[in-house]
């Protein structure tokens, strides 16, 4: 970074080949400095993203399993209320079953009258 | 009193040592109110050798540093050795750059009235700032075309001011006291475009202007030795520039939009066909082939059967387009825009003109008697 202060004109060293040098290698040791931090900074940010992205990765892994088991379980529901359908509609098959269905509502009618 | 100006030259090993030279001594001897800095950023001794001597021999200031800085880094450079001796402004120049004559005069009369940050000349580059000057190297590749450039534009454009987004220009001037107050261009960006990109949009950030000088111009002659892939310098910059000012390519659309810098393009092309056709003239060529004579430094207008209501005035890359009523005479209509009468009228092949040309229509040398379209 530049110098904060200005000094006056009077005390101000004339620009020389030797005065650039010197300015270079300064800067050259102030950017040094500040790529150290940043180095020192982005390691430390970089760890904690690494442990974040790793705990975010088990969550992801954790989900999946979770919506896999509800998929099966799901498949497993879908299976069973078929196999019962076909049970009920096995059972209501038969004509003994029909007729007597048919009686049970005409005397409910009955009874209402 | 005038105001003090440091300019920073920066030397890369793609730069050409005599073009370099010539233009560093053209910038000493012309009286430009600056002080300059050459920042020999070179890799090659040998030339780097050459440079220094003719420097010293032009009284110039040299440094070359034991190992090499990069552009963002030597810019770095003369903004710090302008800050704290003195200085009230840094010109950064790329050393493959040609500055017309007055540059460093124009710039700062417009960092001086607009308190800016930082001041871009006129480049003749295609990017979202320049002046999209085709082919502009094969033109305009010494210093009088420069300089004649430089002065249509001051001329017509005198100390208007632009504000833009950003800063990214191979001739920039920046107040010292806004890098006192704003610092120096980060070196994490090997890209000397994307960090002054940065610096700019830190500039704004805190309340300054940034501001385009289209009165002022400079010729980039320089190659992008960077390259522009995925893992590039510029593109790395870039990235970072996006990640920091995540707003700034919205920004950047939004002034494209306005058209702001298109509209001053044609401007300068209008501006800069009149100042040639007053001093070399113009040509007139009516047909579908182009003539392949040359024809020194003369407008050149053509109108195309293809493009019957137009015609296109090129001079040094520059190219002005503007439309006539069908029915009119193309001589007629050119002979009102430039207000004079043109230097040779050619055709490709017989047609009609106005009876004033009549006389001067001649078929050119290099074309045969067959139609000139297949």
């Amino acid at each position: 970074m530049a110098d904060a202060t200005e000094k006056p004109e009077g005390d101000r060293p004339p620009l020389t080949a030797e005065r650039v040098a010197e300015l270079d290698l300064e800067q050259a040791l102030i950017d040094l400095e500040i790529a150290n931090a940043r180095v020192i900074d982005l390691t430390s940010r970089l760890t904690s993203m690494s442990a974040e992205v790793l705990r975010l990765r088990a969550e992801v892994g954790n989900l999946q399993l979770v919506r896999s088991l509800d998929q099966s379980d799901a498949v497993r529901l879908q299976e069973e209320t078929a196999a019962l359908r076909s049970q009920l509609a096995a059972v209501q098959r038969p004509l003994v079953y029909r007729v007597a269905r048919r009686l049970g509502r005409a005397r409910t009618q009955l009874v209402r009258r | 009193m005038s105001a003090r100006v440091l300019l920073g030259v920066t030397v890369t090993a793609a730069d050409s040592p005599a073009d370099l030279l010539g233009s560093v001594r053209r910038l000493a001897a012309t009286g430009a109110p600056a002080d300059l800095l050459v920042l020999d950023d070179s890799s090659d001794a040998e030339a780097s050798a050459e440079v220094a001597h003719q420097c010293q021999v032009s009284g110039v200031l040299y440094h070359r540093a034991p190992r090499r800085l990069g552009r963002t880094r030597a810019a770095n450079l003369a903004l710090r050795a302008a800050a704290t001796h003195g200085y009230d402004h840094a010109v950064l120049l790329l050393g493959e750059t040609l500055a017309a004559a007055g540059v460093v005069d124009g710039l700062t009369a417009a960092a001086e009235s607009t308190g800016a940050a930082v001041v871009m000349a006129w480049s003749s580059t295609a990017d979202d700032y320049g002046l999209g000057i085709e082919n502009a190297t094969r033109y305009l590749n010494h210093h009088s075309a420069v300089d004649q450039v430089g002065a249509s534009l001051s001329s017509n454009f005198g100390d208007v001011v632009f504000d833009v987004p950003s800063a990214a220009a191979p001739c920039v001037l920046v107040p010292t006291r806004a890098v006192r107050e704003l610092g120096l261009l980060d070196p994490v960006f090997a890209d000397y475009g994307s960090g002054l990109t940065d610096w700019s949009l830190r500039a704004r950030s805190h309340g300054w202007r940034v501001c385009l000088a289209p009165g002022t111009f400079v010729l980039d002659a320089g190659s992008r030795a960077n390259g522009t892939g995925p893992d590039s310098p510029a593109a790395q910059g870039t990235a970072l520039v996006d990640l920091r000012y995540p707003q700034f390519r919205d920004q950047l659309v939004a002034f494209r939009s306005s058209g702001l810098i298109a509209a001053a393009r044609i401007g300068a092309s209008r501006r800069m066909v009149l100042d040639g056709a007053r001093t070399n003239g113009y040509t007139l060529e009516v047909g579908w082939v182009a003539s392949a004579l040359p024809r020194g430094n003369a407008v050149r207008c053509r109108v195309t059967p293809d493009a019957p209501g137009v015609v296109t005035c090129e001079l040094s890359g520059f190219a002005f387009t503007f439309g006539f009523t069908e029915g009119a005479d193309p001589a007629e209509v050119v002979e009102d825009f430039f207000g004079t009468e043109p230097v040779s009228v050619a055709t490709d092949e017989d047609r009609e003109v106005a009876p004033p040309f009549a006389g001067r229509v001649g078929r050119d040398d290099d074309r045969l008697a067959y139609p000139a379209r297949i």
